[in-house]
């Protein structure tokens, strides 16, 4: 909190114009603060964390159980699968320790929360998204990491520096490709007052066909996952290009490499459509 | 924030009649509730429907390269089962509207406590409202299979006559261990992360997405020894003709469920109520 009030108040005994910190600042210090209160609450912060870590365990076992019976998923094995699906829960995961609050859209419009962002010198989207710490991220970042590193040393891939960098980068693209996704449907909610079962169908969906080979749908849907709404981004178009097989790819190579780039601009694009929605926000009076 | 203790004290004696009376006006709150955020039901309706159309497009594929049946089952099975689960999942395992925790944790469980009838039947009543208004449902995700082609129709008429039954018993074993879960608030006040494992794990062993003769031996066996199947799996499993271990069996260990659930909500609750603090004035 101290950093945030000191650096103005000592560039205006410097008698300097006051200018705020940077978005990146804010959005710093904000967290910082909601981390230091949600870790007052050790044994809810260990649950919570826990709980994260079966709600993903439990969508790797739906996903082992598939394979277990089925043997194979058009020709993608076991490891290949879970490879797929390491990339996607660790971009999950840094998007959920991003965007978590974007759930709670919903109530902080309806109860007039919002009022009180609107009033304050700092970024609405930013004070939405630093509102709290989301807990459960902690857990999906540890998670994720482990699934994605056993299944990188396990998947078929020769490892060089360049590898590792473009596996680094698809996971924070898929981070910024769902983050957009939630953002932009999110910001519906100043229009429609709710719109959570929004997030909760792009969330279906992510869920549902993440960790997929989306070659072996039917090739309509993969195109409809690939320009309307862009999960194969997220994980399948990496890890086609890093398990070689980009004879798969429904699209040109050159779009499946740009995926980390495809999700850095898919945010920018949400957070511009953010503030446009902010301005059909009206209070519900408080 | 102050906060008061209450005595437990013995509700004061009512006629059947007003009991009647009150009992069913909480179910049509419990009815009334969702329809408030109109919106939000209107586009839970898309919803369930955009999932069903996804699993049968996800079983599809993973079906193409298989010809004919995995674990017994066919892939007109398995959509089946995907359009069936989903709905009535979709109906009978609502997350509660007002559940015990979040009125506790803002101290609105001290109103629900002065009410003349008990908590348990309370939040029974407004259930099984919520349940009823969430009926339209059956109709989006059964229209949703008729148009993805993944309604296969029961086995036999027996199959059906039974599904209805274990349909009803499984709305009785979801409702339970949703209030069994909800009644440890009165320990743990903050439920955020408990929660969240009960839904997640709710939905996986209830087979309301995965049938489970799917998993591996094991898998099933956990499964077995929990009473989510009991919400969901049983009936479907008989809708499809394969009630594990025959119908009667099937639906016996149903109603075992209820009653050992209904024996520990009711014990659990009556050690709760000593511990009742309510939040706020």
């Amino acid at each position: 909190m101290a950093d945030l009030t000191r650096s103005p108040a000592r560039a205006a005994e410097a008698g300097e114009a006051i200018r705020p910190p940077s978005t990146l600042r804010q959005f710093a210090v904000l967290v910082r603060i909601g981390l230091k209160a949600a870790t007052q609450y050790r044994a809810n912060f260990v649950l919570t964390s826990v709980g994260a870590i079966c709600y993903e365990a439990v969508s790797l076992a739906f996903v082992g159980v598939i394979v277990h019976a089925f043997g194979s998923i058009g020709g993608w094995g076991f490891v290949e699968v879970a490879f797929v699906y390491g990339i996607r829960s660790t971009g999950h995961a840094l998007h959920g320790l991003l965007s978590g609050q974007l759930w709670s859209t919903e109530s902080v419009v309806r109860r007039g929360e919002f009022d009180r962002y609107l009033l304050r010198p700092v970024d609405p989207l930013v004070q939405l998204l630093t509102r709290q710490f989301q807990v459960t991220a902690v857990g999906d970042v540890v998670f994720g990491v482990v699934v994605l590193s056993v299944t990188a040393v396990a998947a078929p891939v020769d490892w060089t520096a360049g590898r590792v960098a473009f596996l680094v980068a698809a996971v924070v693209g898929s981070a910024f490709v769902e983050s957009a996704v939630m953002l932009a449907l999110a910001s519906a909610t100043f229009r429609l007052l709710d719109a959570s079962p929004l997030l909760s169908v792009a969330d279906r969906v992510f869920v549902t066909f993440g960790p997929y080979p989306l070659s072996v749908l039917p090739r309509a849907v993969g195109y409809l996952l690939t320009f309307v709404l862009p999960l194969a981004y997220a994980a399948f178009f990496p890890a086609a290009i890093l398990l070689g097989r980009t004879d798969e790819l429904f699209v040109p190579t050159w779009l499946a490499l740009a995926s980390p780039a495809v999700g850095l601009l898919l945010y920018a694009g949400a957070v511009r459509l953010f503030h446009r929605q902010i301005r059909h926000y009206s209070s519900p009076g408080h | 924030m102050s906060s008061l203790r209450l005595d437990p004290r013995p509700a004061p004696r009512h006629g059947t009649h007003s009991r009647l009376r009150a009992v069913s006006s909480q179910v049509r709150i419990g009815m009334l509730t969702p329809w408030a955020y109109r919106t939000s039901v209107l586009l839970g309706y898309p919803a369930i429907a955009v999932q069903i159309a996804l699993y049968s497009v996800v079983w599809r594929a993973i079906y193409a390269g298989h010809d004919g049946t995995v674990a017994g089952s066919d892939v007109r099975t398995a959509v089946g089962y995907a359009v069936l689960g989903l709905t009535v999942s979709g109906v009978l395992n609502t997350s509660p509207y007002q559940s015990i925790a979040s009125r506790v944790r803002e101290g609105l469980i001290g109103v629900d406590l002065t009410r003349p009838i008990g908590l348990l039947t309370q939040n029974l009543a407004f259930q099984t409202g919520a349940v009823v208004a969430s009926l339209p449902t059956v109709l989006v995700g059964l229209g949703t299979g008729l148009v993805v082609g993944g309604l296969a129709p029961p086995t036999s008429a027996a199959a059906a006559g039974w599904f209805a039954v274990s349909l009803l018993f499984a709305f009785a074993v979801s409702q339970l261990t949703t209030m069994l879960m909800a009644l440890t608030s009165f320990w743990t006040l903050e439920v955020g992360g408990i929660n969240m494992t009960f839904f997640v794990v709710r939905t996986f062993m209830s087979g309301a997405i995965l049938p489970l003769w799917f998993m591996p031996g094991w898998l099933q066996a956990v499964a077995v020894a929990l009473p989510f199947q009991a919400s969901t799996y049983t009936p479907l499993a008989i809708y499809f003709g394969r009630p594990p271990g025959g119908v009667p069996m099937a639906l016996g260990v149903q109603a075992l469920w209820i009653v050992v659930l209904g024996g520990l909500c009711s014990w659990v609750w009556s050690r709760a109520r000593h511990r009742v603090v309510v939040q706020g004035g």
